[in-house]
């Protein structure tokens, strides 16, 4: 409590000798505020929505809810009507598509204002210009209403104290059950919210799944190959049976992911593995050394794409086109790849392959992040908050609610037109939904695909499997101001030297040399942190 | 007295009786004898001017001159308050600042953010001289490329031709960086378009996109491709100006094409050459920072083409180090300064003029 | 008699067949040399750019096949064009950017042109001081933080001035023009003050007119920075409905190379756009600056007549 007070006095001007040294002692890294106290935080209390029944029930611990169509009379979100009415809502938050026309010009967005009773003003950022203009209007003073926190943004736990709300008392353990569509997000979410003894934001919620293996199934049964390798040398014999360099066609692309592959196939850590409070670094582990040995087989023999080590950006086209027959993805890239490719391709069709035990026997997989980033609201009176927490609510109500079809499909007969009861977008509608209201918040992704319900079945089976291997970060939801600052930069120059042994590039035995300069220049720190981290959220 | 017909840098020229209202409103250079242009030819290097007070005459010099200065105020309040103002913010290069304390809040933390750059690292070595290497590259065979593009499109046949080349050159320039490294990569790569080709035609394959060794040539080529163009335009338009009688008067004294270009075109261009290097060495520890770090992952190892801007971005300028980057801001702008006072020194020594005078 | 004999008819030969009034032509094999040199040149630029706008105009297909750019639109379609001006978002910035970029190009030239003049005459009032503020600003930028800041005490969030004033004055720009200025015959600006001309009515009768194509050339400049800037609309306009085009068009091209690999899973959004449509991207923002940039060729070409006239 002691530095709590010290910092406060900080902020309100006070340049006392022994503050400044208190922050100065910041800069190094360590966490300012008192860590002890996040343990003593109560996480919102989870109530699954049981409004509509899916056709592939999902499971507590990620599988997501599968649903072949969407209901023919979906369920009205807010009876009661608009949920948020009152003052306009200003948000800011990035955006990855282009820019969606503005609401003057928007009919989508105008319905999903009156939806919310009030006005949704977002000040969107392109992803990347967000890093640089979030610490531009934090130091500006003037804040919108709420804005969306990136892992990018450095120190946190003091920006979140000194600026925003500590949310606890709304949505702290039976408190959520006033917002029932924020309940149905589940626990795993919230857990990189939490800072300073309190809840500072609301998730984004994202699939536990994490990323996928794709093969193209279309090429495995041309080939009439198994595209289930039962160990390491069958995985490598079969990107050799679909490599055909005469005509363009190799088995891999990106290398990295490929090593994150056989890393899973070697059970090797998530990034990082807890060991009673010790935390290691995956590239730091035995597995990595074999993992990287065998990317090298793999390279040697001529797998890789000619253009793998020095084109970035053009996997996801290899894979499309087929030049390439395995690509590591995020799992939504599942419907984007049926949505971009298979109009070109007769008979395109994809599935996800889990990763083998290296020798045999079960391998593992590695989840993903659980929320994209949240959202924090500015300080501001209780109702305000309240008001801005229903509009929230509303933006997370989820599949098979009418307030989640206007969200994604906007109004009917302009931005979507139906087949059957699945919602199509329209031109029209494919501009206007651009919205980023997903980095608002959202309700729990679900399994859906109209252009083809039959990938959903697939989706979910690989989510079943890969749930029953999943091997977690144990660093999620964890904050180490080293890794945050430090943390990407190191991260390329690793990736870099990784990419350098597959190559060939850098000898393996340099290996030791690499993970030596890790350590050095911020590793040995960002695991000091995160077991300090760690250590407190266990007392 | 940098981009102009050479007459200007002889000795002070008496104002002419024959520059009356009427060539004035001509908008037509007062002419001056023939013989003051062939002399040219055969002068050696003008002598450094005494400067243009010299020219000043006497009476009501110094209202004249305050009338000069305020042309300068609207231009010069925009620059004080949009730049200046601002770059008071570079206080906390001398501070752990962080955007949520403020500047009158943030600790000072002595010189402790310059230790990125006097930490004598190795790796820093390392892009110190990449850097280096680089700037002379760029100074070597950059630099003069569009003046050599000038020229050649100077000297062209027909004006419409030479607009037309002209007008296909320069469009390069508006790519940016991305789009630049992936016209490259698609043409060069291995999978690239000439890779490709020169495979079907069984003739082997160029390794160019991810040798370390030609990473500089690749990086020169590229800067080349874009700007070149672009930067003829400014030569073009001093050549513009050249006296066309001095041609005339070179060829009359038996001069041939190549002393004509010695003589009387490149001598238009040195004060412009002259200047555009100056300031260009004022941006001299800045070698391409985004060009680079597109491509640091391609293959060829970050050393290969570790620069200055791009060790600080990999070493230490990372998110929130607000401090940090205020201090390489302040050292390279300082080593700017350095630089341009020096080489305008040198361009004295050489009896040029370079940015201001002495 | 002889020598004016050879000048005369030097002269008219060269009148007849030079670029360059006055200057002896090259030799045909050296003239042959140079036009293979610059033909080798502009297809080293034309392909590509070809490619950038058959690429515009080919199928998903056909991009997908050949893994980037195609050098023939097999089945030329405008639908990448369609989808970038559906929505009317990039026509509407397409207006701002304009407006921005003639009222910024005209103000920058204003205050450039009279700091320029200003600064033409060493050993004038301030004019050492003045000229080293200004050579240090190149030298010197200022940080993010502090010109928000600076804008934002200015009252100038969400003002399109926040796009022009912060840079209207370059100081290379005005280093150069100022270089220009000083290269003009002295005499004649002697001549006119004896005249009794005043500063004013020497910068607009002699040293504008005479300096067409130096003051073409940094409009030039002016213009293409004003056009290609996004960053301060980034920071200061906080409505995308008044973001230049640029930053627009940012969010269609530069967001995709930002979606690295698994990021989409986190993201959860957006497939990446296609080449087409980032290459009809290109070819629109390109479009513009092709169709100004032979007007102000115009001018370049003027100084020579200027110079050729006197002959």
């Amino acid at each position: 409590m002691n530095n709590h007070v010290t910092r406060r006095t900080v902020l309100r001007g006070s340049l006392g000798a022994v503050a400044g040294l208190a922050l100065a002692g910041c800069g190094g890294g360590v966490p300012a505020v008192p860590l002890a106290d996040n343990s003593k935080v109560r996480m919102p209390d989870h109530v699954p929505y049981a409004g509509v029944r899916p056709a592939f029930p999902g499971t507590e611990e990620g599988v997501l809810n599968g649903y072949l169509h969407y209901p023919g009379d979906p369920v009205v979100a807010f009876p009661g009507g608009p949920p948020a009415k009152g003052e306009p809502i200003s948000v800011m938050t990035l955006i990855y598509n282009p820019v969606p026309p503005p609401a003057s010009r928007n009919g989508y967005w105008q319905a999903l204002n009156r939806s919310l009773g009030t006005e949704l003003r977002l000040e969107i950022v392109p992803i990347a210009d967000y890093p640089t203009k979030v610490p531009v209007v934090i130091a500006g003073g003037d804040l919108p209403d709420a804005m969306c926190i990136r892992p990018e943004i450095s120190q946190r736990p003091a920006l979140l104290h000194a600026l925003f709300q500590d949310l606890s008392e709304h949505l702290s353990g039976p408190a959520i059950r006033e917002y029932p569509y924020l309940a149905n997000i589940p626990p795993q979410c919230w857990r990189s919210t939490v800072y300073n003894g309190g809840i500072y934001g609301l998730p984004m919620p994202r699939a536990n799944v994490g990323s996928v293996m794709f093969y193209r199934a279309d090429r495995m049964r041309e080939r009439s190959l198994d595209p289930r390798p039962a160990d390491f040398a069958e995985f490598r014999r079969l990107c050799a049976d679909l490599a055909d360099p005469r005509r363009s066609r190799y088995a891999l692309g990106d290398p990295l992911t490929t090593v994150y592959f056989l890393m899973e196939m070697l059970g090797g850590p998530n990034f990082w593995r807890e060991d009673g409070g010790r935390f290691t670094y995956w590239l730091e582990t035995e597995e990595i050394r074999q993992a990287l040995d065998a990317a090298r087989q793999l390279a040697r023999a001529g797998l890789f794409h000619p253009d793998a080590f020095t084109v970035l950006n053009k996997f996801k086209d290899w894979f499309g086109s087929g030049q390439i027959a395995l690509h590591y993805d995020g799992n939504s890239g599942w419907n984007d790849f049926y949505r971009l490719y298979a109009q070109n391709t007769p008979g395109f069709a994809i599935d996800g392959m889990l990763a083998p035990g290296f020798d045999g026997g079960p391998g593992t997989h590695w989840s993903g992040v659980s929320s994209f980033a949240f959202l924090s609201l500015k300080k501001a009176p209780r109702e305000r908050i309240r008001q801005i927490l229903r509009a929230c609510d509303a933006l997370a109500a989820p599949f098979g609610t009418d307030a989640y079809k206007l969200r994604k499909y906007g109004v009917q007969g302009v931005d979507h037109t139906l087949q059957g009861s699945d919602p199509l977008l329209t031109p029209t509608g494919k501009v206007q939904t651009t919205v980023p209201t997903i980095f608002v918040t959202d309700a729990p992704q679900s399994l859906y695909f109209p252009e083809n319900p039959a990938v959903v079945p697939l989706q979910h089976a690989f989510q079943k499997r890969a749930l029953d291997v999943l091997v977690t970060n144990p660093a999620e939801g964890m904050y180490s101001e080293t890794d945050v600052t430090t943390g990407p930069t190191l991260l390329l120059r690793m990736n870099d030297e990784l990419k350098g042994v597959v190559q060939g590039r850098v000898p393996l035995s340099s290996w030791d040399a690499t993970v030596r300069t890790w350590r050095r220049e911020g590793g040995d720190r960002m695991r000091a942190e995160y077991e300090r981290y760690w250590e407190s959220s266990r007392s | 007295m940098f981009v102009t017909s050479p007459e200007c840098t002889g000795s002070p020229v008496p104002p002419l009786p024959s520059a009356s209202h009427h060539a004035i409103r001509e908008r037509e250079p007062a002419h001056r004898p023939e013989g003051h242009a062939m002399s040219l030819l055969t002068r050696q290097k003008p002598r450094r001017r005494s400067g243009a007070s010299a020219v000043d005459p006497p009476r009501g010099g110094a209202r004249r001159d305050r009338a000069l200065f305020w042309f300068t105020v609207p231009g010069l309040a925009v620059v004080l308050l949009f730049h200046y103002v601002p770059l008071l913010g570079h206080v906390i290069a001398f501070q752990d600042y962080q955007p949520f304390i403020g500047i009158w809040h943030s600790p000072w933390v002595g010189f402790a953010n310059f230790s990125v750059l006097f930490n004598g690292e190795e790796k820093l070595v390392i892009a110190l001289v990449n850097t280096l290497q680089l700037l002379l590259i760029q100074v070597v065979f950059v630099f003069p490329a569009p003046i050599l593009l000038a020229l050649a499109l100077n000297s062209l046949l027909g004006e419409r031709l030479k607009r037309v080349v002209q007008n296909v050159l320069y469009l390069p320039h508006f790519l940016s960086w991305v789009v630049v490294v992936a016209i490259f990569q698609q043409m060069l790569s291995d999978g690239g378009l000439v890779n490709v080709f020169l495979r079907a035609q069984e003739l082997g394959t160029f390794n160019i996109i991810g040798n370390p060794e030609l990473f500089k040539a690749l990086l020169t080529s590229q800067v080349i491709w874009k700007d070149t163009g672009w930067g003829t335009i400014l030569f073009l338009a001093a050549l513009s100006r050249v006296d066309t009688n001095l041609y005339e008067a070179a060829a009359a004294d038996g001069a041939g094409r190549w002393r004509q270009t010695w003589h009387v075109t490149l001598p238009a261009l040195r004060g412009l050459v002259i200047l555009l290097l100056i300031l260009r060495l004022g941006d001299a520890l800045s070698v391409g920072f985004e060009q680079i770090i597109l491509q640091q992952q391609s293959g060829v190892g970050i050393q290969a083409g570790e620069v200055l801007d791009t060790y600080v971005y990999n070493n230490g300028l990372v998110a929130g180090q607000w401090g940090e980057s205020a201090a390489i801001g302040l050292v390279k702008g300082i080593v700017g300064v350095a630089l341009v006072l020096g080489a305008n020194r040198v361009a004295h020594l050489f009896g040029e003029e370079g940015i201001y005078r002495r | 008699m002889s020598a004016a004999q050879t000048y005369r008819s030097t002269a008219a030969r060269s009148r007849a067949r030079a670029a360059v009034p006055g200057r002896t032509p090259a030799s045909p094999p050296w003239r042959a040399a140079k036009g293979v040199l610059l033909l080798i040149c502009c297809l080293l630029v034309i392909v590509p750019f070809l490619s950038i706008v058959a690429t515009s105009l080919a199928d998903n297909e056909q991009v997908t096949e050949a893994g980037g750019f195609v050098l023939w639109p097999e089945r030329p379609s405008f639908a990448a064009y369609s989808a970038v001006l559906a929505g009317g978002v990039v026509t509407r910035a397409l207006a701002v950017s304009v407006g921005v970029t003639v009222a910024g190009t005209a103000l920058a030239l204003l205050s450039s042109i009279t700091l320029a003049y200003g600064l033409s005459r060493p050993g004038t009032f301030g004019h050492r001081p003045v000229l080293m503020i200004l050579l240090f600003s190149l030298l010197f930028t200022p940080g993010v933080i502090p010109s928000y800041l600076l804008i934002k005490q200015l009252g100038l969030i969400n003002s399109y001035w926040s796009l022009i004033l912060p840079t209207m004055v370059n100081a290379f720009n005005v280093i150069v023009l100022r270089a220009f200025f000083m290269g003009l015959p002295r005499e004649l600006l002697d001549a006119a003050r004896i005249d009794g001309a005043n500063a004013l009515q020497i910068l607009r009768r002699i040293v504008v007119p005479l300096s067409r194509a130096a003051i073409a050339v940094v409009g030039l400049f002016y213009a293409v920075s004003f056009w290609n800037a996004f960053f301060n609309a980034m920071l200061y306009m906080n409505e995308s409905e008044s973001w230049p085009m640029q930053l627009v068009l940012r969010t269609y091209v530069v967001n995709n190379a930002a979606i690295g690999a698994g990021e989409v899973s986190v993201a959860g959004a957006a497939l990446p756009p296609s080449y087409a449509l980032q290459a009809a991207i290109l070819v629109l923002s390109i479009v513009p600056i092709v169709v100004v940039y032979p007007f102000l060729q115009r001018h370049l070409r003027k100084g020579v007549m200027i110079g050729a006239v006197k002959g």
